[in-house]
């Protein structure tokens, strides 16, 4: 439980990043929270090169909100801090009360949002609420503007498209909301986690557990426990296997997902 | 006059305020500087023979002193020990390093020595081991199938222990029985995983030569002896310390391959060499505990009355024997626990399979015996239509038969002679602590309320031997300074034992706690010594230093008459000081006999030695009782409050006992609900560190229920039985219990192997309703 | 070790200066035990999940095994050796009041995993003078006791917290 050796600058820009990172790929790692990368360090999963430290870069860990009411989360935003921010506690509840879940507050205290999603572990909770509210990373790689690479497509690809800077949540739809989920022990890695938001064109849902998050539209449109569990089996019926819980996963989806849009109804009441 | 007893009160620890500022001394802050460390390179495969290994790039590296295989140890080098082996014993022995066969994932293959941890796991990778993988067998019933490969061909069996107890006569009781129960009870696979790891260091003494082994031990005076076995050395010339413990619950009651490797290197390297394990290398290195699977028969008579038992245990004990060959065979031995149940036979076989080696943990085999037990009183309780309290009072041993010798021998292990106590009071008080009779009503409410949950009662009785001889010694000294410092061959690991035995010495001689200094576990000062285990520091470390106290008395009188010049008569010791039996003359306080023996160049007389003998073990027993709500949507089981009741004899410290009760009940929910050490088809190990096996927070603490009844032991001065793993032994029972009167008697909670999990939970109701759905249900 | 070299770590451990040139892949928790001699700083796990080697770095509860050395360069660190800085007065025996309420609660067996309960605790009072039950459990979320079984060092929390009340 030593990391291999390897080498550690700390670039005080994003333009110094950028250098060091030149193409990316596995050889290089950013370090950011480092609740992820140091564990994987030292159990020598990863190997890099170089590490990359971006915590001493000035701005990165702000939280705003935009001209366009987009919430934008920056790399070095500490997990606790999002859940925290009256901003986010009043704009995008279903934030904070996942950011609840996550971890332990220590954890949290270090770890950052751009890194959780950017490392999009099993049972990762903000993927799910990513995908619940469209939310959209702000990648940059050396020579090029900024991209802005959507949830559904940056979660499958995590954190090898280049660097990424920022999260950025769209103006709040208000409306109940929920989070709610399941795991072997009270307070232990997220089995089964459903996010709820309730919108004018009806709930939107999605379920952290399964090899990554999935969006759940079938679902959305269901209107009894009946036609619910059909949704969702028709939702999850390509869903990638994390582990022995898979069919643990399936059978109870339905019930979580009643659960949470039981508790966003009674909000948004 | 005299000075109130610190014996039975709640004394605050004296171990706390090091503890508290974290100058705790533990293994790890011990290892001198200058040390090598050793990394183990270890088997990724469950079963292989090893056709290769390659070490000479892994040589070549920064900082190695040295790269060790099973080829290059000491020819004649022993295997690591087996305590309770019998005749038929076979002979499957644990090696240092694997030499030609990998007997599960983990096992130790090479040893690789450097300067810094992370250079020797830099070597360590480079390490390569070609193997030829082997099919894994991954439980008992795999092992003993007619094709399964045997883990020892020249065996020509995978069973490789059995042991047998039979008391009357079982078969006729069985033939007149009013009512059969039968019931299989598997149990799985969990690790003690105290927050300390393990770790040790090697060092040889200048001058004298002699090895030096510091390790995390509950034993370290029995790993001396083992040691000298292995290495084929004189036990004089090995040294054996324990430090401080971050916990042990039988984790650290054994022997490891590291503990002689960091002897061996130390000696050929002319350096002190460390280890220390890590989280992951824990859960594939450390012992495991408790899997079995047990097949239970009791015969009842319409009235409730359990006429016979007859048990088979078949425990899957990993690659090669732990320090003990049966853990759960000695528990089987016992499994008709409080009842009285006059007819009982038992067999219980361990079985090798490619899993790390199977040893005790806190409670050894009595959680699974009890756990299978009490299901059958819940179901004959349901078959009879006899309320399930009822049914536990009437086959309780009822306090007058009490002493009751239960015919059962059990090789290492003295009679089972039940001792004292009143089982059914203290079942009647946590039926009362519990609320058992409003518990209907309760119910009722809830579920009424919670349309998706439920709520359950279960009930456990549990009765383990405790205090356990044959003997401990103890020494005692008076210091320059008048201080008494007591000599206990004992390993401190949070059970508070400086403490209690500090209580014991200050009653003993009348003086101040203060004046007494404890120290522990060092076989320079004490070889000889069981260690540290079954329930046993408090009662019979406590016992020798009472004994030594007393001796201290009698010399340090002696010598004050002496001194004195007066008849050896005319004076006695009371309250720390030798006082004249005519009232004249000042008392002769400690300090001051100290102070004048030592001018008078005899401050030598001033100590004792003794060993205790403990007559006969000390049965502790206890009543538990556990409401958990079940969620059926979800299949998450939250223990809601728990009750025990208990009896260790006299308390000698309350918050101490109290506080193992909780802890001990605590860990027997984890074991229960939550934890598991898993394996993958090809046999490697799925739990890798804390992630992977979730054990209680504050999160899952219930509300506790703790009630005493003190009974005295008959067989120690102090009264003492023991109760470091009464918590652990009766909970699984009675949480188990507890979610089968919430979900159905009929629900097969203990089939298989495995945590009451969400996902079980979830599985095993819906088994039962795709059963009902096609018309199958009973 | 070819083109790693060492990095300069200048932190203030419980009070001390101290200094040293590091390889990067050196963990603060190492650095804090073997560099430092800060043996209050307990390794239970090495991944994060047992929370032992919890310490305050620049007023922030941070697991030392999940850092590296160089990340705390220029920082300040208080163990629970140092407690003091981060909770009430101590008293003769050098106990602070959160320190006592353990004690008095039986908070602790074997006590290995105390020092990082009692500085993240610490600074969570700090934060949350007066802590509900159920905060108070959150809290302890991450930190791993295999001996207490929790509810006394829940119990001696709440002690402590009401010993402050204005
Ligand atoms: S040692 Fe750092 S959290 Fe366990
Ligand atoms: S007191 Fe032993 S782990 Fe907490």
């Amino acid at each position: 439980m030593k990391p291999a050796p390897f080498a550690y600058e700390r670039p005080s820009d994003v333009a110094g990043v950028l250098a060091l990172l030149g193409d990316g790929g596995p050889q290089k790692a950013i370090l950011a929270g480092g609740q992820s990368l140091v564990l994987a360090l030292a159990r020598r999963a990863r190997t890099p090169e170089l590490v990359i430290d971006i915590n001493r870069i000035a701005g990165l860990d702000a939280i705003t909100v935009d001209g366009e009411g987009c919430l934008v989360i920056g790399a070095t935003a500490r997990l606790e801090e999002v859940r925290v921010h009256p901003a986010v506690r009043s704009g995008w509840p279903l934030i904070a009360e996942a950011l609840g879940l996550v971890a332990n507050p220590v954890v949290r205290r270090r770890g950052t949002l751009v890194g959780n999603l950017s490392n999009n572990g099993p049972g990762c909770e903000m993927a799910a609420v990513a995908l619940v509210l469209d939310a959209e990373f702000v990648v940059e790689r050396l020579g090029s503007d900024p991209s802005r690479v959507p949830s559904a497509i940056f979660l499958t690809l995590g954190g090898t498209v280049g660097f990424v800077t920022a999260v950025r949540f769209p103006p709040p739809s208000p409306g109940g909301f929920a989070f709610v989920e399941l795991s072997r022990r009270p307070q232990h890695v997220c089995t089964l986690g459903a996010a709820v938001q309730l919108g004018p064109a009806g709930p939107v849902i999605a379920l952290a557990g399964f090899a990554t998050a999935i969006r759940c539209t079938a679902a959305e449109h269901a209107s009894t426990p009946e036609a619910l569990r059909a949704a969702l089996a028709a939702d999850l019926a390509g869903a990638g296997s994390a582990d022995t819980l898979d069919e643990y996963r399936h059978d109870v989806a339905a019930v979580l997902v009643g659960d949470a849009l039981a508790v966003a109804r009674s909000r948004a009441a | 006059m005299t000075r109130p007893l610190r014996f039975g009160t709640r004394t605050p620890r004296r171990e706390d305020p090091d503890l508290l500022r974290g100058e705790g001394k533990f293994l790890a802050d011990l290892i001198p500087q200058g040390a090598l460390w050793l990394t183990v390179v270890r088997s990724t495969d469950a079963h292989a023979i090893i056709l290769g290994l390659d070490a000479e790039a892994a040589k070549a590296m920064p900082g190695v002193a040295a790269i060790v295989t099973a080829a290059d140890l000491p020819a004649g080098l022993g295997h690591l020990p087996c305590v309770d082996l019998i005749d038929t014993s076979l002979p499957v022995f644990h090696p240092v390093l694997a030499g030609e066969r990998i007997r599960y994932a983990g096992q130790p293959i090479a040893a690789v020595v450097a300067s810094t941890p992370a250079q020797a796991e830099d070597a360590a990778a480079a390490v390569i081991v070609a193997t030829r993988k082997l099919a894994p067998v991954l439980s008992a019933a795999d092992a003993l199938r007619p094709e399964s490969p045997w883990l020892y061909p020249e065996l020509g069996t995978n069973a490789v222990h059995v042991t047998r107890q039979l008391v009357g006569d079982p078969d006729a009781a069985f033939s007149v029985a009013a009512l059969v129960v039968e019931e299989t009870v598997a149990v799985h696979r969990v690790g003690a995983a105290p927050m300390e790891m393990r770790g040790c260091f090697g060092e040889v003494e200048p001058g004298s030569g002699r090895l030096v082994l510091t390790s995390t031990t509950q034993i370290p005076q029995s790993v001396r002896a083992h040691l000298a076995e292995i290495l084929t050395r004189p036990a004089e010339s090995i040294l054996v310390r324990a430090p401080r413990l971050g916990g042990g619950f039988g984790l650290k009651e054994a022997m490891y391959p590291e503990e002689v490797l960091v002897l061996l290197l130390a000696e050929r390297l002319g350096r002190p060499v460390a280890f220390l394990e890590d989280r992951r290398e824990h859960f594939r290195s450390a012992v495991q505990a408790r899997e079995e699977t047990i097949r239970i028969r009791a015969a009842f008579a319409v009235d409730g009355t359990a006429t016979a038992v007859d048990v088979a245990c078949l425990a899957d004990i990993g690659g090669a024997y732990g320090l003990v060959a049966n853990a759960p065979g000695a528990a089987i031995a016992n499994a008709r626990g409080g009842y009285v149940m006059p007819n009982f036979r038992s067999v219980a076989t361990s079985v090798v399979t490619n899993k790390p080696p199977l040893n005790v943990y806190r409670g050894a085999g009595h959680p699974q015996a009890v756990l299978a037990m009490e299901r059958v009183m819940d179901k004959a309780a349901t078959a009879l239509g006899i309320d399930r309290a009822a049914i536990r009072r009437h086959n309780l041993i009822p306090a007058w038969m009490l002493p009751l010798d239960r015919g059962i021998s059990y090789s290492g292990l003295p009679r089972q002679i039940l001792d004292s106590g009143d089982y059914v009071h203290a079942f009647d008080m946590t039926l009362e602590a519990i609320g058992y009779a409003a518990f209907p009503a309760r119910k009722a409410a809830f579920e009424a309320a919670h349309p998706r949950r439920k709520l359950g009662l279960g009930l456990s009785f549990m009765v383990e031997m405790t205090a356990v001889g044959p003997d401990e010694p103890a020494e005692i000294e008076v210091l320059p300074d008048g201080r008494v410092r007591l000599h206990a061959a004992l390993t401190a690991m949070g059970q508070g034992i400086e403490t209690v035995l500090g209580q014991v010495v200050a009653d003993t001689l009348g003086i101040d706690l203060d004046a007494v200094e404890i120290s522990l576990a060092d076989t320079d000062r004490i070889p000889f010594a069981v260690g540290t285990y079954a329930s046993r520091g408090g009662a019979v470390g406590g016992s020798a230093a009472a004994k030594a106290g007393k001796a201290l008395i009698e010399v340090a009188t002696d010598l004050g008459a002496d001194l004195l010049g007066v008849d050896r008569s005319a004076v006695e010791w009371s309250e720390g000081a030798i006082v004249r039996r005519d009232g004249t003359n000042e008392p002769l306080p400690l300090v001051e006999l100290a102070r004048l023996a030592a001018s008078a160049g005899r401050a030598d007389a001033l100590r004792a030695s003794v060993r205790f003998a403990v007559p006969d073990t000390s049965f502790a027993y206890g009543a538990h009782a556990a409401i958990v709500e079940v969620d059926t949507g979800t299949g998450v089981v939250t223990v809601l409050d728990y009750a025990v009741t208990h009896d260790c004899g006299r308390l000698g410290n309350p918050m101490i006992v109290d506080g193992q009760i909780v802890g001990g009940v605590t860990q027997g929910i984890g074991a229960t609900l939550y934890e598991e050490i898993a394996f993958d088809a090809a046999g490697r190990p799925l739990t890798q560190g804390f992630f992977d096996y979730p054990i209680p927070v504050a999160a899952t603490a219930p509300r506790f229920h703790l009630l005493h009844l003190e009974t005295p032991s008959p067989h120690n001065p102090l009264g003492m039985k023991g109760a470091g793993e009464a918590g652990f032994t009766g909970t699984p029972a009675a949480i188990t219990n507890a979610v089968a009167d919430a979900l159905g008697q009929d629900l097969p909670l203990t089939r298989d192997p495995g945590p009451l999990s969400p996902a079980r939970i979830r599985a095993l109701l819906r088994e039962r309703e795709v059963a009902q759905a096609a018309g199958f249900s009973a | 070790m070819t083109g790693v070299g060492t990095n300069r770590v200048a932190i203030i451990v419980d009070g001390r200066a101290v200094a040293a040139d590091v390889e990067p892949r050196t963990l603060l928790a190492d650095f804090l035990r073997d560099t430092c001699g800060a043996v209050a700083v307990h390794i239970g796990c090495g991944e994060g999940t047992c929370g032992a080697c919890t310490v305050a770095l620049d007023g922030i509860a941070v697991r030392s095994c999940l850092m590296l050395a160089v990340q705390a360069d220029g920082g300040t660190i208080v163990t629970a050796a140092g407690l003091a800085a981060l909770d009430g007065p101590p008293d003769a025996q050098n106990l602070t009041p959160l320190q006592l309420a353990f004690r008095a609660h039986h908070a602790l067996q074997c006590g290995f995993c105390t020092p990082g309960i009692l500085v993240a605790t610490a600074l969570f009072l700090r934060a949350n003078p007066h802590p509900t039950r159920a905060e108070i459990v959150d809290h302890l979320s991450g930190h791993l006791c295999r001996c207490t079984g929790n509810v006394p060092i829940i119990a001696a929390i709440e002690a402590a917290a009401g010993a402050t009340a204005p």
